[in-house]
């Protein structure tokens, strides 16, 4: 198929081959869907390529992380102990930390989440394949960036949580913190690519008839960690933001001797860093509440009951980040909200628990090795999580804050919460991907070496707190009984290394020995073991009709007539990659989502965005403009080589039903992609107004009278141009309705000078009083503020512009209509956030003024 | 049938803790503009007005989330597992935004304003 994909050109109803055999069904399916060989391999987007990727690099991450653990342990064995300088030491347990958070736990997820969900729901990829692929690159490019700093020895050296002032340029001069500050954004942008990927895929990809109400439970898992990744991690993009501004240009948003505060990237941080904490286990437990109860032998109990918890999970999370920072000075009254908050949700935790030891007590367990590892979870987990219970509580945690007890707590709930659920599911999954099976005596052999040298670390550690022991020190002196406890704690960490080594080494021996698995090894009930093993580039070779929850258990035959053909989307026809879209709640086909083809346009696209963190860490700003606008062409030829230039007609799908092509459908996986990059945006523009309404609540002297001043014509002419550029648009979808194609070109190219006006017109505004941004921390944070609305409306006029060409070259009609839809709506988004923004650069000031 | 029922129980349950995090984030505004602006002074039958903000805030999203409940509750139909998805989802979510609400907002009633 070429760039462009082709209109519908052919009969409306395809020619169907019922007589096909599946070899031939197979060999027609492969050729469309498969990646080429070679150099090819680098334009791969199929979702179990770059799946696996994925986890393979997040895995090789993990060792990264490992090793430097064992560094800081061998530092840490013997008291006065000279293994490495303080400096270094620094740089390493902040590379620690920084590399399990960022590169290990949160692309694993991801990494595990395109590859499996499309083979659970029934589907053949993923909305955006193209999206999966540069969010891979994205997130390769920047770990190698953070570890090549490390290697270059200019690794971040401020801990993981790059606390203000310590991380400021006057405390941090030098590259440490930058390296820090633009790698994680770049890999975060890998990160909000994916949680829009995953959404959209779980929400519009699923087999027919798969309602919500069926759905596995480990997409449910998915769903709710995605959508938390959505609204959490743009604080610590905000925040990395505005550290690095000030880093770079002066402007004082955490310097209090200019109107800022430290405080704000705590929360900032926070906000992000509380939510992460459930977004890196509920995956995890995902992985439990789908593989128990295949080896309980008894579906999960309780599923109903976990949706609702895992919906509660994911609001009550944002509702804790404050107790970590009980030491901070926060009055009592709101500690305590903080406080009941975060022992609330040990409740919804609790649910899960309980529904899973029910799920074991009502079944026949059998201990295979994947059981082994829940079982270790089971008992690292539920005690991490009550000494999660003991810190929730103010005083106690006043007692150990900052201690080895809370280094052993976080290592037993992210541990036992993330890692031992995941080597189950390596195990569990293994066959899927390799389509072989695990061999037992390695894997057994590793899980005891880990379990055991894993308590013999951190349980230890606990008491190492409680007697007082601070974190972040590189040694210590002896005799003030910290000596021994370090020693065994060393010990056992380097016992827990040899069991990761031997997990590696039986993952590979699995992959080159394992006897060959037969479908559906472990009599599972879920989608992805209906499939060949390990299964082919398309997935299924016809797309399963559902009716219960677990599939397999009501038709064990369905493997079979998926590759005789009998369900969906059995005969290729044009070279298409056909998969079906679903209504969102009741799991009913309404679409036939047509997916692109392989392409290096991704990569391109990563490298000129990591052109721009670059040249950004070599404060060379003109190349950053340069990258962005290279950023820019290539999105915008990525773009215009999507969609059809033609009308579709509905197209035969299968069971008697037809659906038409999704560039003709309403709820399209566009329109979901815009819609949950503005929930993501909009967390980052909260943010932002957050911070600005903190520091004018805690700093002093909030806002400078001498700042202060009202300028009625440049809001006149930012709302012409804000309120203008949508209401262009909106005429022009109008006129598109109504089928006055050149009105609605000449509209939508209205809307393009429009926001110009307004994005030029709010820019000027913070800069009536003409002081310099770097002045106070209100100019700065004002300066951000309107920079942030310009951008969003510059942008808007090229998305405007974008699409009055899209009209012209026959890309949009009354039916197809995205593009014009998708930038009214960044249009409306600008124009709500231009108005907050106007109301706190103009009516707040002059409601303050004295 | 009323506008909640027809509504699919996650959009219910998310809007059920949709109204939690209001209450939540409104009382930690309010405790913070409050303990900024002086409100912590005995204003009305020996309460400060920051408290009787916290109250006023904290009864409002009881009263809503506790009015909704009631109307789920009546309008709930049990079935088998998967019929019963909805009424969880939206009962229960809504049952649970309010314990949550109350045990949140607790420090209101025990805790001291600003210190």
């Amino acid at each position: 198929m070429s760039r462009t994909q082709p209109g519908v050109t052919g009969p409306a109803t395809p020619p169907t081959e019922p007589a096909m055999s599946p070899l031939r069904r197979h060999r027609l399916l492969d050729a469309i869907w498969r990646t080429p060989p070679g150099l090819g391999r680098l334009g791969a987007v199929n979702h179990s390529i770059v799946g696996a990727r994925f986890m393979m690099t997040a895995f090789v991450f993990f060792a990264i992380g490992g090793i430097l653990a064992m560094l800081i342990r061998a530092q840490l064995a013997r008291p006065g102990h000279v293994f490495m300088p303080p400096e270094q030491y620094n740089q390493v347990f902040t590379m620690h930390g920084t590399v399990m958070m960022f590169l290990f736990a949160i692309p694993m997820f991801e990494g595990l989440a395109m590859y499996l969900l499309p083979k659970m729901l029934g589907a053949r990829d993923l909305a955006f394949p193209r999206l999966s692929a540069y969010g891979y690159w994205c997130y390769l490019l920047g770990g190698g960036f953070i570890i090549g700093a490390m290697l270059a020895g200019v690794a971040p050296d401020g801990g993981w949580f790059m606390y203000t002032p310590l991380s400021s340029s006057t405390h941090t001069p030098g590259i440490n913190a930058d390296v820090w500050l633009l790698g994680i954004t770049f890999v975060e942008i890998s990160a909000i690519g994916a949680a829009v990927e995953i959404t959209a895929s779980i929400l519009k990809m699923r087999g027919a008839g798969m309602a919500l109400r069926r759905m596995p439970i480990l997409a449910w898992y998915f769903l709710v960690t995605a959508v938390m990744m959505l609204v959490g991690f743009p604080p610590l993009i905000l925040g990395s933001i505005l550290l690095e501004v000030e880093r770079a240009f002066g402007l004082p948003f955490f310097d209090p001797a200019r109107g800022g505060d430290p405080l704000l990237w705590q929360h900032l941080f926070w906000l992000f860093g509380h939510p992460e904490v459930y977004i890196i286990f509920l995956p995890a437990a995902g992985v439990i509440s789908t593989v128990l109860p295949v080896f309980a032998r008894h579906r999960l109990v309780g599923y109903n009951a976990i949706v609702l918890a895992l919906v509660a999970m994911g609001f009550l999370s944002f509702g804790l980040w404050v107790h970590h920072m009980f030491a901070v000075g926060i009055p009592h009254i709101a500690q305590g909200f903080f406080s009941a908050a975060s022992m609330a949700v040990a409740i919804p935790t609790a649910v899960q628990i309980f529904a899973w030891l029910a799920t074991l007590l009502k079944g026949r367990p059998r201990l295979d090795l994947p059981m082994l590892y829940l079982l270790g979870f089971f008992f690292i987990f539920v005690n991490g999580g009550l000494t999660g219970v003991m810190v929730a509580v103010v005083p106690f945690d006043w007692q150990v804050h900052d201690s080895y007890f809370v280094v052993a707590h976080l290592h037993y709930v992210l541990v036992g919460g993330f890692v031992f659920p995941l080597m189950a599911g390596a195990y569990y999954w293994m066959p899927l991907v390799t389509g072989r099976m695990p061999i037992y005596h390695l894997g057994r052999a590793a899980f005891w070496l880990i379990f055991v040298g894993f308590n013999l670390t951190f349980l230890l550690m606990h008491l190492t707190g409680l007697l007082g022991m601070p974190r972040r020190v590189y040694t210590y002196p002896a005799g003030i009984g910290w000596d021994w406890l370090n020693l065994l704690s060393s010990v056992g960490g380097f016992m827990t290394a040899i069991g990761f080594a031997l997990f590696a080494v039986d993952m590979l021996m699995q992959r080159r020995f394992g006897r060959h698995a037969p479908r559906n090894p472990w009599g599972a009930e879920s989608l992805e073991w209906s499939l060949p093993l390990p299964p082919p580039s398309y997935n299924a070779a016809s797309l399963p009709p559902v009716d219960s929850r677990e599939p397999l258990a009501a038709h064990p035959g369905l493997g079979r007539a998926l590759a005789a053909g009998q369900h969906y989307l059995a005969t290729p026809r044009h070279g298409w990659m056909e998969t079906l879209g679903v209504e969102v709640v009741s799991g009913r086909p309404d679409q036939i989502i047509l997916l692109p083809r392989p392409t290096l346009l991704p990569l391109w696209t990563a490298l000129a965005t990591g052109l721009c963190f670059l040249a950004m860490l070599l404060k060379q700003y003109w190349l950053v403009g340069a990258g962005a606008a290279l950023v820019l062409a290539l999105a915008l030829f990525w773009l215009w080589s999507m969609g059809m230039r033609e009308d579709p007609a509905p197209l035969p799908i299968g069971h008697g039903e037809s659906a038409l092509p999704h560039p003709g459908v309403a709820s399209q996986p566009g329109w979901w992609g815009m819609a949950l990059l503005l929930v993501a945006d909009g967390a980052l523009f909260g943010s932002l107004l957050f911070g600005a309404l903190f520091l004018w609540v805690v700093a002093p002297g909030w806002p400078p009278p001498a700042l202060l001043g009202f300028s009625p014509w440049l809001a006149l002419l930012a709302l012409a141009g804000l309120l203008g550029a949508p209401l262009a648009g909106a005429l022009g979808l109008a006129a598109l309705r109504r089928g006055r194609m050149g009105a609605c070109a000449a509209l939508f190219l209205l809307g393009a000078p429009a926001g110009l006006l307004g994005a030029g017109a709010v820019a000027a505004l913070p800069l009536r009083h003409g002081a310099p941004p770097t002045s106070h921390a209100y100019a700065a944070a004002m300066l951000v503020l309107a920079l942030y609305v310009a951008l969003h409306a510059a942008l808007g006029a090229v998305m405007a512009a974008y699409t009055a060409a899209r009209c012209g070259s026959g890309h949009v009609s009354a039916l197809r209509d995205l593009a014009p839809r998708n930038t009214l709506m960044w249009q409306g988004y600008t124009a709500l956030c231009g108005l907050a923004a106007l109301l706190l650069l103009q009516f707040w000031p002059w409601m303050a003024a004295p | 049938m009323t506008g909640l029922d027809r509504l699919p129980g996650v959009v219910v349950a998310t809007l059920a803790f949709i109204l939690w995090s209001l209450a939540f984030g409104l009382l930690y505004v309010a405790v913070s503009l409050g303990c900024a602006w002086g409100w912590d002074r005995p204003a009305w039958m020996g309460l400060s007005l920051q408290r009787w903000v916290l109250l006023g805030v904290w009864a409002v999203h009881l009263a809503v989330l506790g009015a909704l409940l009631a109307r789920s509750w009546r309008g709930t139909r049990w079935g088998d597992a998967e019929a019963s998805f909805r009424p969880v989802l939206a009962t229960g979510g809504l049952g649970l935004a309010l314990a949550a609400t109350v045990w949140c907002g607790l420090p209101v009633l025990l805790a001291s304003d600003c210190l």
